[in-house]
């Protein structure tokens, strides 16, 4: 019976107060506890929070309660990445679910994938991320951040209330930024087009009383969005890759015994790749869902994915000479392209 | 061009954990429907029967007593089939026990795709553009919803909760998430038609809706509160599962811990009984204790 509709299975509610004797017995036995405080924009009951919640639990137990999150959830500690990292700076928070955008000011190349139709499909972006993901995260580590793995989103497609094909017809739509992406605005300039910058709660308003018509987003999260009641195009072209990090400030780790930091990333870095491929397999699902819904989609012809295909490259260029990632990275990920795509392709390695 | 936070990808799960037992207010309604319509027939022996239910405290009878009523609707159903009235009975009922006593998720999905099927038969009948609900464009959808008039408040609210019961239900699956921003129209305007129709239900409704996502994801806490409140007032306070609703869906989304102890402090020191809400004010009361119970590992 579940007329009491618990929000967590009664098996689980028994290990988490199994959970807490455990941290109760160590705090009794004098262990100190270190509670690391967890930001994310996810809801309670999201995948991504179940995912940690479960990860918690066995690092609570691993630990005996001497290592522990607190997840605070839906935005609560700060409405956008910016905030929470401000908080993470000041030791009021240890942690966050992260996008790359964030850390542009600190360790500016984990946005790398998100340079611009650097990939061209799924099978691209798996090959290179095994080969880059270690220097990211080892990157984010010399910038003072333990960081867990990468988690994917998934590709953003470019979405519209009006019929679109080519970069010119791009001009003349009023195309969503998210506020404070610096890169993302880069990019659509460099397509010559002027963004307009809202935040993500405002986009469906946005969409709703014309202030902006196209947006690019992974199909993952225009669904739970609602996004796709307003729109009515989406064209086939994987415009950006789209993911985010858990990371944790190394500094809050200070203190915490290596064995008990061995068992968090133990622990954190299956859960992150789990997160992963759980949005991986939630893509293909979702395109068949927007089609149903009535989304059109639109595949474009070879000339107009070359026209795509030659601005990206320029604001790929202009990430570059923005200092928005550096030529090393860039060229890291050229080179991995390159290879992938075999030697014919090497001249043009971004299309 | 958008570059997402991680989290929000994944709100569809949380739908269905916000929308969880959001059934249970249209009991009061199935069962005051079926009373008066079955009453008809059996000369009065079903509109006790339904008093009986609606009135009992005693959660655990109703869940194994409850089954045999659902067969004699679905005679009925099965009889009546031109019968909007029954067939709304009958969703809501199923509706409401799937989600109150059924924790099996595929007799869950069964259960709530009957009571879809069975509400959207009795909204074809009342109100014709409702048969298209699922399937029309939305801004269509969204144009009929608001020119509906009083009189098609009760298949559209039957139609809405029904659906929000399926989504509920089938939250794993990404067609039924899409769904969602169809249903919302839909109880907006019932809310400006009759707020008052189930016992409040419409506001409730809105009130889980708008606090389904946090705000930094375009969620309306605020909007969802006002909701919550007007529910209340509407009810006096007497319909405990509101203030259950508004502390699990609003004070919980926004880390308001003193507001969900108060609230379900409340609930726990009302005295359940009230004509036609002691069952679910008893269940309340039972969701009450728990959230209480899991609130130090929430906050």
């Amino acid at each position: 019976m579940n007329y009491c509709s618990p929000r967590t299975s009664s098996s689980n509610r028994l290990a988490i107060r199994l959970a807490c004797v455990l941290l109760a017995a160590a705090l009794a036995a004098g262990a100190p506890a270190k509670e690391l405080k967890i930001a994310t924009t996810s809801p309670p009951g999201s995948s991504w929070l179940r995912v940690l919640d479960a990860a918690n639990e066995e690092l609570r137990q691993v630990t005996d309660g001497r290592l522990a999150m607190k997840i605070y959830a839906s935005g609560s500690k700060g409405k956008d990445d910016t905030v929470v990292l401000r908080k993470i700076r000041l030791g009021e928070l240890h942690g966050a679910l992260m996008t790359a955008a964030v850390f542009q000011r600190i360790y500016p190349d984990v946005q790398i994938y998100n340079l611009p139709m650097a990939f061209r499909d799924l099978a691209e972006v798996d090959a290179v991320r095994e080969r880059m993901d270690p220097v990211l995260i080892a990157g984010l580590g010399d910038a003072g951040f333990e960081a867990f793995g990468i988690g994917e989103v998934g590709m953003a497609y470019p979405m519209s209330t009006k019929e679109a094909r080519t970069v010119a017809d791009g001009r003349g739509l009023k195309v969503w930024a998210p506020a404070g992406d610096v890169a993302a605005a880069r990019t659509l300039s460099a397509f010559g087009i002027a963004p307009i910058s809202l935040t993500i709660g405002d986009v469906l308003p946005g969409l709703s009383s014309g202030m902006i018509d196209t947006v690019a987003a992974p199909p993952v999260a225009v669904l739970p969005l609602q996004w796709h009641t307003r729109l009515k195009y989406m064209i086939d072209l994987p415009i950006m890759y789209i993911y985010g990090m858990l990371v944790v400030d190394k500094r809050a780790l200070r203190g915490v015994t290596e064995e008990d930091v061995a068992a968090l990333r133990r622990i954190m870095v299956p859960a992150v790749a789990e997160a992963n491929k759980q949005n991986r397999a939630d893509h293909e699902k979702v395109l068949g869902v927007l089609k149903n819904q009535g989304l059109q989609f639109i595949t474009l012809t070879p000339a107009e994915l070359r026209d795509w295909r030659g601005f990206a490259a320029a604001a790929s260029e202009e990430w570059v000479k923005e200092g928005v990632i550096s030529a090393e990275i860039h060229a890291m990920l050229q080179g991995h392209l390159a290879e992938l795509r075999g030697a014919s392709a090497a001249a043009t390695p971004e299309g | 061009m958008l570059r997402l936070g991680v989290g929000y990808t994944q709100a569809m799960n949380a739908a269905r954990r916000r929308l969880l037992a959001i059934a249970l207010p249209c009991l009061c309604l199935a069962l005051g429907g079926c009373a008066s319509l079955i009453g008809k027939v059996t000369s009065g022996l079903a509109a006790d029967l339904s008093d009986a239910i609606l009135n009992s405290d005693d959660p655990a009878v109703i869940r194994d007593g409850a089954p045999a009523y659902l067969i004699m609707l679905d005679a009925f159903t099965r009889q009546g089939e031109g019968n909007a009235d029954m067939l709304r009975a009958s969703a809501s009922l199923n509706g409401a026990y799937a989600t109150a006593f059924v924790s099996e998720p595929a007799r869950q999905k069964a259960f709530a795709a009957k009571a879809l099927r069975l509400a959207l038969r009795a909204a074809c009948l009342d109100v014709r553009w409702l048969c298209d609900a699922r399937t029309m464009p939305f801004d269509q959808l969204e144009k009929r919803a608001a020119a509906m008039t009083a009189a098609d408040v009760p298949a559209a609210y039957a139609l809405a909760t029904a659906w929000a019961g399926w989504i509920q239900a089938h939250a794993d699956d990404w067609a039924a998430v899409a769904d969602l921003g169809r249903v919302k129209p839909l109880m907006e305007r019932v809310v400006a038609l009759d707020e008052r129709h189930d016992h409040g239900g419409p506001r409730l409704y809105m009130g889980v809706f708008e606090t389904l996502l946090p705000e930094a994801l375009g969620g309306k806490p605020e909007l969802g509160r006002t909701h919550f409140e007007r529910a209340i007032e509407i009810t006096n306070g007497r319909h405990l599962l509101v203030k259950v609703f508004y502390a699990e869906s609003y004070a919980r989304l926004v880390f308001n811990r003193e507001l969900h102890d108060r609230l379900l402090g409340e609930v726990l020191a009302a005295d359940a009984e009230q004509e036609g809400l002691t069952l679910m004010n008893t269940i309340a009361k039972e969701q009450a204790r728990e959230l209480l119970q899991s609130a130090d590992e929430f906050f």
